[in-house]
């Protein structure tokens, strides 16, 4: 208990030291204050930013494109997931498919996405799907794979059905598997729709940033990472969290 | 240091007329844990001269294993001093102590051959030198033809072999073994102690044998200390008189028998 | 994976063409590519759109010289990315790797920050560094560090505790110890770390050279995305995916010489 605190501590310590240290950098003249904008500065900022309508209508952009790409990649990625791995001629044919293609660095392909979906809402959801539902296919396939093959054997042996096989043993089995998938996915979704905002767009937080910087508006620039920054980091920390809720078992 | 073979000593030194090898004076040893302390060793005084190969047995968790590390100079005891040749044992001290652990703890990426020249290589003794008697000794813990094979190409056994080679490549006067048969089977267990006592004859190192067998710590030893169960105390040191080479028909003997049972009834009313 | 209850219909019909699963999957593949081929060209999809593979080729060679000079620059930048990734993720994953506390405080951080979308700073490095080679660096460096930190520390971390009291008893001190006991240990792991890395630099470079840019691969597949020149942004991405493919190669050669005393791989050298 002691131990868990003096970590928290240390790390409320390091990430507050790392704030400070920009703070002085900045103020001292080290690094110019216009590149690099003190948090004193860059934080009331952010709250600024997160008042102004314009900018709340970009971030809700960017929001909707990155929630509908996740709620097409999910059932998408499982449903792919689980057909590779309940059907082993599937399986066989194509999870070294999945696999590469999970391998292969995927933003490249973004201008291949502009030129078949164009620039506006529609491509950046698909590119959010198309980076998001690789990771899932293979996290589902690992899932279901790591279903214990002993508990199956007894629940049958005790009469169980086929439902009741699912529910009680592969659901649970799989479910932190799978949500850590959707984790990965996730991070895939967000960088991935970011990306593509900032490469060629007319709207979204990625846009917003691309302007900023060719236009060395600095505090706004950092203000805007830094609320992107913490948006992420709310729904990384919020799938893990359920991660290991429903993981629970896996450490006793 | 010496890089050749010591030579074999054919006498049994007595006992008494030398300086012990091994003193341990009044160690007594705390440990902390979530619910508290825990008194593991109390009071514990051994002197063990050189030459001799003796057993240390008693109930699960009185802290033989623990004793043995403190001999080793890998856990400092909360009281109490370690000393070995009449100096203190303050931390690892490779050139007076040597140690074989109950998993063979070997290099994965490391051949046999390697593995028993490591303590040399440590010492920077050069390749061609530190190999030769490397592998001299895996001749003798019979690894002939194995030299050049990693550890996972090796059974538990062969690899404990390697890991008492090792030990005796590292050559120091005392060697201590921490249940060193422990993750063997029966039988391939009942033939490493027999190599070990072939070749313990030939070097006559002085060995402290951490174990849970009392078949195998009568077999052995010359004398068996039973330590009680927590906080371990030394309990008796029985003395076991059977003569050397020890051979298996001795373990029917009644004389055998009533040494067991001696130790046996020690730690049976311990737990 | 008997597994009886899962008849497919996929399987069924498979087994009445007798179609072996790998069979299967190369005709779907080669389908997808005459398909690519064939619509384009049979003007269901717009060339614009979709340029059909032989063409990107065709296309693509015939200007190999402006591809080659931008690939070496991109390649460049990649390399001096590679160098400080690699080297400071890996120092600094061996100092939180050995200390406890460092582990339990410092790696949560860096897995958080690993999570981030961390192209949002790829603006901040332009302003600063300005569109040349200095700002790709310093952004897939950056990119490419987090896994080299998190799997050289989670190596050390799994290093068999025995085998450090083992050379400790043989008196072994801090550069033996590391030497011989703790950097072998935590090779493969540190390896498989070094590919992750690998390919995220070199998806940075790229990504930064079609952000803003001027040289390099990226910046050919931009401006020829501009210009509608669609056969050369496929032959640029085709590009791309070769120098990704082939650093990852070379490293899982490197991952396999790493770990060859192991059980698993050790049958081939036999």
């Amino acid at each position: 208990m002691r131990a868990d605190r003096m970590v928290l501590l240390a790390q409320a310590a390091v990430v507050l030291g790392l704030f400070l240290a920009w703070e002085a950098v900045s103020r001292l003249g080290l690094a110019d204050p216009r590149l690099l904008p003190p948090p004193s500065l860059v934080l009331p900022k952010a709250a600024e930013l997160l008042g102004d309508a314009t900018f709340r209508g970009h971030l809700w952009i960017t929001i909707k494109e990155v929630a509908l790409a996740v709620v097409i990649a999910a059932p998408l990625g499982v449903g792919i997931g689980l057909a590779l791995a309940e059907s082993p001629y599937l399986g066989r044919a194509f999870k070294p498919f999945f696999h590469f293609v999970a391998a292969v660095p995927k933003s490249v392909f973004l201008p291949v996405f502009i030129l078949l979906f164009g620039i506006g809402f529609g491509q950046k959801v698909a590119f959010g799907v198309f980076q998001a539902l690789f990771v899932l296919v293979i996290a589902t396939a690992a899932a279901v794979a790591a279903v214990p093959d002993e508990l199956v054997r007894l629940a049958r042996a005790n009469g169980a059905t086929r439902r009741q096989i699912w529910v009680e043993i592969h659901w649970n089995a799989m479910l932190p598997l799978i949500l850590e998938g959707l984790r990965l996915g996730m991070i895939f979704n967000i960088a991935g729709v970011i990306f593509a905002e900032m490469y060629v767009s007319r709207a979204g937080l990625g846009q917003r940033f691309s302007t900023w910087g060719e236009s060395f508006r600095m505090p706004e620039l950092f203000a805007g990472v830094l609320i992107a920054a913490a948006l992420s980091i709310i729904v990384n920390e919020t799938l893990r969290a359920l991660e290991r809720r429903a993981g629970a078992w896996r450490t006793g | 240091m010496s890089l050749h073979l010591a030579e074999p000593r054919h006498t049994m030194p007595a006992p008494e007329a030398q300086r012990p090898e091994i003193e341990v004076r009044g160690i007594t040893h705390r440990y902390e844990t979530g619910r508290g302390q825990i008194l593991a060793l109390r009071d514990i005084n051994l002197s063990i001269a050189p030459g001799r190969f003796v057993g240390l047995v008693g109930p699960s968790g009185c802290g033989k294993s623990s004793l043995l590390m403190m001999m080793a100079g890998l856990v400092r005891p909360s009281e109490g001093q370690v000393s070995v040749r009449g100096a203190p044992v303050t931390g690892p001290a490779p050139e007076r102590i040597g140690v074989v652990f109950q998993e063979a703890s070997l290099l994965p990426w490391r051949t046999a051959l390697e593995n028993v020249a490591f303590p040399l290589k440590l010492r920077g003794v050069p390749r061609a030198e530190r190999e030769a008697r490397a592998e001299q000794l895996l001749h003798l813990v019979g690894l002939k033809g194995f030299e050049n094979r990693h550890p996972h190409e090796l059974s538990g056994g062969m690899k404990q072999r390697v890991a008492i080679a090792r030990g005796f490549c590292q050559d120091p006067p005392v060697l201590l073994m921490d249940e060193p048969f422990a993750a063997l089977d029966e039988q391939t267990r009942m033939t490493l102690g027999d190599e070990l006592l072939r070749i313990w004859d030939q070097y006559r190192k002085t060995v402290v044998f951490v174990t849970h067998g009392l078949t195998e710590a009568v077999y052995l030893c010359d004398e068996v200390v039973v330590l009680s169960g927590r906080p371990g105390e030394v309990l008796a040191r029985i003395e076991i008189d059977l003569p050397r080479p020890r051979t298996w028909e001795m373990m029917a003997t009644e004389h055998f028998g009533r040494l067991r049972e001696q130790i046996w009834s020690l730690i049976r009313r311990q737990s | 994976m008997s597994n009886a209850t899962a008849a497919a219909p996929a399987r069924a019909s498979a087994e009445r063409w007798r179609l072996s699963p790998v069979t299967l999957r190369w005709l779907c593949l080669a389908a997808l590519v005459a398909v690519w081929e064939v619509a384009p060209r049979a003007g269901w999809v717009p060339q614009v759109i979709l340029a059909p593979p032989s063409a990107a080729l065709v296309e693509g060679l015939a200007e190999w010289d402006f591809f080659a000079s931008a690939l070496a620059f991109t390649f460049g930048e990649i390399l001096a990315s590679l160098i400080f990734a690699y080297g400071l993720g890996g120092l600094l994953g061996l100092v939180i790797g050995l200390s406890p506390f460092g582990r339990r405080a410092a790696l949560p951080l860096v897995s958080s920050i690993y999570a981030l979308p961390l192209i949002v700073i790829y603006p901040v490095m332009t302003a600063w560094f300005g569109i040349g080679p200095a700002s790709k660096i310093w952004f897939a460096s950056l990119y490419g560090i987090f896994p080299v930190i998190l799997a050289t520390a989670a190596g050390v971390q799994l290093v068999d505790r025995k085998l450090i009291t083992m050379a400790r008893a043989q008196g072994a001190s801090f550069w033996p110890m590391m030497t011989e006991v703790i950097i072998p240990a935590a090779l493969p792991a540190v390896v498989s770390g070094l590919r992750v890395g690998g390919a995220l630099v070199t998806v940075g470079v790229v990504v930064a050279e079609m952000l803003a840019s001027t040289d390099g691969i990226g910046f050919l597949i931009t401006q020829n995305r501009t210009m509608f020149r669609t056969p050369q942004v496929y032959f640029g991405i085709l590009l791309v995916l070769v120098l990704a493919g082939g650093l990852d190669t070379l490293i899982s050669r490197l991952e396999r010489r790493a770990s060859r005393w192991r059980p698993l791989q050790d049958s081939s050298h036999e």
